[in-house]
């Protein structure tokens, strides 16, 4: 063990966590719960970005970067959906309200939300993809006046693995809001849409002759398309959205990728010349095309 | 200000400098090659002679390094003590190769988000560097633009002839230093001044090639495509010792580690982007799954992807990556095809 | 002599090899005294590749099924010759008899050497830059670049181990062709075959042997290069060691001198029953720890205990990990 001085360094450092106490836990699906956080006085986030993730750690155990489903201004508190996937993240899933969670952020570059005003926003969601996202949706409720209107399109490998049900309801009802869902195959009981997700983006929006995004005149360049889920769900989407000369920076896609420090150090989430982490994870089309190919 | 010391106070020179802090110099060890280790004994230091193979890189960014540790209270909360290392330290016959990678490391620690351990421990660290003389036929700096004497971060800069060594005060920490050997210590007169550029010139004579990777700075990205990446990596077996030995490579990992139920700590220790599981995502993908991406991807980041995040190239030409490759993959025959390539388009 | 082997490996290339097939054998690198893997489809090339004292690594690990995946285009439908020195041949035995690669898919050639030498000791004596080295019968002559000779005896400068020429011994397999004069290798084999070599586990008492292996393991850089160029060591990318969702400990990444133990003891272990002590970890490790005083006791454990060699035929099972009906449980 080194020797520790008592002279604390002057700089932040930005690897040590705060802790922050679980308000409240609640069951998603089967694999996925959700954790409400309040954050400390002294670490309230300056400008919280939808779409931006922390950094969550479990002394004893390790660290797990989660992206923020919402951060609520009004009683700073963070919205997390984990879903129990690891070491880490079943350890989590044993915590109740009132214990404590590590928190090292907001790290990443979240959505430009402020490019999105006065436009129209499609939010297509694979599976656990619908995380991040609900950032963005709960950003829009918040200023709805200052966005056009709200598609939001999900699909889940199964209605097992439907998250945020009870929000859904909620949201179906909010004015100038459509939400469909679509799971991957015929269910016994279901009765809405089957496919993947990206045959509803092509069944709403591709396959028609009229005028593809009834919203969405392409010279007045007033939707934008934010997708979040595996690399196979979004590339499909980006092939269609090619063919129709739909602009490439009105589109954005979260990337996942291993990352260790967040903060774009250990190298990790490298590619090319940018760090998931910092400059990422969120991408518009166009700086997508730019990376390199091995994403 | 420049001084001179006589050869023959070499020895007291550094007695003195050693009170100051832990030295550490080149030494030779039982195996007769020299390594940059805490001196024990002043007879041991062999500042001449070739580059050590393993660069002092780990006395500023560790191998192994304890970043906190905590005690967990009930529910999880946890109490949390950083472990800075601050204790004053020397580093002697440092390379230009290596002074101008371990000033690249510490740009690259200081962006956003800094990192307060290796800032910390430069803070306390004072750097001497030693104008090379002797180059191996692995060494390349002038293909990246540097000489074999630049003083970069250097607090001082040391270069020796025949009678004397000169020490070139850069800084006030180099100043505070050297103030402490006063009387070991001479003025050098004008006539010095040619000692540096003279070595410069013998030694860069010395240099076995020089590629020149400056005028085509900023557009290796069209040898991403190549089939350059395929030839050296059917041979490559991916171990990363290159990655170990090199100066400039910052990458690491990070876990927990519980001594009991309730005390740990988190540490880090180096990690290399050769490993197949470095980039491994979760859900069992992984973008860099084959050798030849691992390959391309560490070479186009020390040539390209450094130069677009920091406007610097991470390779100083040091060779030691060609030095540890057990199966003799010489960097410079890579960036002679990377060269080929860019220049005239793919062959 | 060196230049007539070359010649007749050469030679012997050119007539057995049929377009669509890849050659692996050794060539020149820039660097005076490197030879690194040529990966050869055209038959051009075949004159571009070497055999000589310089040859050190082994190219058996090429064969096992990831590199080769890795290595292949999508579109082979050959051979494979590989031309190896009679240690790595037996480590191509062993990757035969632990299923990595069919042995329909590979042609081998061993060449009569007699030793391989150690660069790195002739690099450490010279010091300076070196510009050339040559070698006669006996002696390698590096020149440097102030233009001064340094002359060594080839025995003072090969890898340890051509020392023991047990490890030169021909595998019991038929399939596979010979360069050299075979009868004036098996004399020398035999005639230079030293019956015991003394490990530190024969001379030191435990107590100096614990400390040996302490300080040597202590330097250990966990650079994986022993693991990675060991033509035994085929898990590749799925290495227990690098397992990272695993939450196991002793195997993480803490590099102390206790973990470094585990991690050679353990990897030993997991190479015992196929170890051919080809040597190439020790070759490999840039830190010069001396592997082979753990390899050859295991080996000769191996052989003790089992009666067993790896690497002397195609198909024995790996002695640790299969039984036959009826065996007395150990």
């Amino acid at each position: 063990m080194e020797k520790n001085k008592k002279t604390p360094s002057s700089t932040h450092n930005p690897y040590v966590p705060f802790f922050a106490q679980i308000r409240e836990v609640g069951q998603q699906t089967a694999t996925v719960k959700h954790f409400r956080v309040e954050l400390p006085k002294g670490n309230v986030p300056k400008n919280f970005i939808p779409g931006q993730f922390y950094q969550i750690s479990l002394p004893g155990v390790g660290e797990v970067p989660i992206s923020v489903s919402d951060y609520d201004p009004t009683n700073n508190t963070l919205l997390f959906c984990i879903a129990k996937t690891g070491v880490v993240t079943t350890q989590i899933h044993t915590l109740q309200k009132g214990d404590y969670l590590g928190l090292r952020g907001p790290y990443g570059n979240g959505f430009p939300m402020e490019q999105f005003q006065g436009k129209h926003l499609v939010l297509v969601a694979g599976g656990i993809g619908l995380v991040p996202l609900r950032s963005v949706i709960e950003d829009y409720f918040r200023h709805q006046d200052q966005y056009g209107e709200l598609e939001i399109l999900f699909g889940a490998r199964n209605s097992q693995e439907i998250i945020y049900r009870e929000e859904m309801k909620q949201w179906r009802l909010m004015k100038n809001t459509t939400c469909k869902i679509t799971i991957d195959k015929h269910e016994k009981g279901w009765d809405g849409n089957v496919g993947f997700v990206c045959n509803l983006v092509d069944k709403t929006y591709c396959d028609c002759s009229e005028v593809l995004f009834h919203h969405l005149s392409p010279e007045k360049n007033n939707t934008v398309i934010l997708i979040v889920g595996p690399p196979v769900m979004f590339q499909s989407i980006l092939d269609n959205l090619s063919k129709m000369q739909f602009p490439d920076d009105s589109v954005y896609v979260s990337l996942e990728n291993h990352m260790k420090c967040g903060i774009g150090k250990c190298g990790h989430c490298n590619c090319g010349s940018k760090y998931v982490c910092q400059d990422g994870p969120i991408f518009s089309w166009n700086e997508l095309k730019t990376l390199v190919k091995e994403y | 200000m420049r001084k001179r010391l006589k050869i023959n106070n070499l020895h007291a020179f550094l007695q003195e400098i050693q009170k100051q802090g832990s030295l550490i110099a080149p030494v030779k060890t039982n195996t007769e090659e020299r390594e940059f280790m805490p001196v024990e004994k002043i007879s041991q230091v062999a500042l001449e002679g070739s580059n050590p193979l393993r660069s002092p890189k780990e006395y500023l960014f560790p191998q192994m390094e304890t970043m906190y540790q905590y005690h967990i209270q009930k529910e999880g909360k946890a109490t949390i003590k950083e472990t800075l290392h601050q204790e004053p330290q020397i580093i002697i016959g440092i390379r230009p190769c290596d002074l101008h990678a371990l000033s690249y490391a510490k740009e690259f620690y200081s962006t956003t988000h800094k990192d307060v351990y290796i800032l910390e421990r430069w803070k306390h660290t004072t750097l001497i560097g030693w104008a090379c003389q002797t180059p191996l036929n692995t060494c390349f700096c002038t293909s990246l633009g540097d000489s074999p004497v630049d003083s970069k971060c250097a607090d001082i800069m040391m270069a020796k002839t025949d009678q004397f060594y000169i020490l070139e005060v850069l800084t006030a920490k180099g100043k505070d230093l050297v103030e402490t050997v006063g009387s070991l210590l001479e003025d050098s007169p004008d006539a010095d001044d040619d000692i540096i550029p003279t070595i410069r010139r013998q030694t860069e004579a010395m240099i076995r090639e020089k590629v020149d990777l400056l005028s085509i700075k900023g557009r290796i990205d069209s040898a991403y495509s190549s089939s350059i990446w395929k030839k050296y990596s059917d041979t490559c077996i991916a171990c990363g010792a290159c990655t170990f030995n090199c100066p400039t490579c910052t990458c690491f990992d990070t876990a927990d580690q519980l001594e009991t139920c309730q005390d740990g700590c988190r540490y880090r220790t180096w990690d290399t982007c050769q490993n197949y599981a470095f980039t491994l995502h979760a859900s069992g993908h992984n973008p860099r799954g084959t050798r030849e991406d691992r390959l391309r991807q560490r070479v186009m980041h020390k040539y390209h992807y450094s130069v677009e995040q920091l406007g610097l190239f991470s390779c100083t030409g040091c060779g030691r990556c060609t030095r540890s490759c057990p199966v003799n993959i010489d960097m410079v025959s890579i960036i002679k095809d990377i060269k080929e390539v860019v220049s005239h388009g793919e062959e | 002599m060196k230049k007539q082997i070359e010649q007749n490996v050469h030679q012997l290339l050119t007539e057995i090899w049929k377009p669509g097939d890849l050659l692996i054998a050794w060539k020149k690198a820039s660097l005076p005294g490197h030879r690194i893997p040529a990966f050869i489809y055209h038959k051009e090339e075949i004159q571009e590749t070497v055999f000589d004292s310089f040859c050190d690594i082994s190219l058996a690990k090429y064969l096992n099924e990831q590199n080769r995946q890795e290595i292949l285009p999508n579109s082979f439908q050959g051979t494979i010759h590989v031309v190896c020195k009679p240690c790595d041949a037996k480590s191509v035995m062993q990757t035969f008899a632990d299923q990595q690669i069919s042995e329909d898919l590979v042609s081998l050639i061993v060449v009569a050497c007699d030793g391989v030498v150690n660069r790195k000791k002739i690099e450490n004596q010279i010091e300076q830059s070196i510009v050339s080295i040559t070698e006669t019968d006996y002696q390698m002559i590096g020149t440097d670049i102030a233009g001064k000779e340094h002359a060594f005896e080839k025995r003072e400068v090969w890898l340890d181990k051509c020392a023991d020429t047990s490890h030169c011994e021909l595998p019991y397999y038929f399939g596979y062709y010979f360069v050299g004069e075979e009868k004036e290798h098996r004399r020398r084999v035999k005639n230079l075959y030293r019956t015991h070599k003394k490990l530190p586990q024969d001379t030191l008492p435990p107590a100096d042997l614990q400390k040996m292996i302490h300080q040597e393991l202590s330097r250990c850089i966990r650079c994986n290069a022993c693991r990675n160029i060991c033509p035994a060591c085929f898990c590749s990318d799925q290495c227990v060691f690098d397992k990272p969702k695993e939450p196991v400990k002793l195997l993480d990444n803490h590099v102390t001198t206790e973990n470094n133990i585990l991690y050679h003891m353990i990897r030993f272990h997991h190479v015992a029953p196929n170890c051919t002590g080809c040597g190439e970890c020790e070759r490999a490790c840039p830190k010069d720890i001396p592997l082979h005083i753990f390899y050859e006791y295991f080996n000769r454990c191996m052989e003790e205990e089992f009666g067993y060699k790896a690497g002397k035929t195609n198909d024995e099972r790996q002695k640790l990990l299969s039984y036959n009906l009826g065996e007395d449980l150990v």
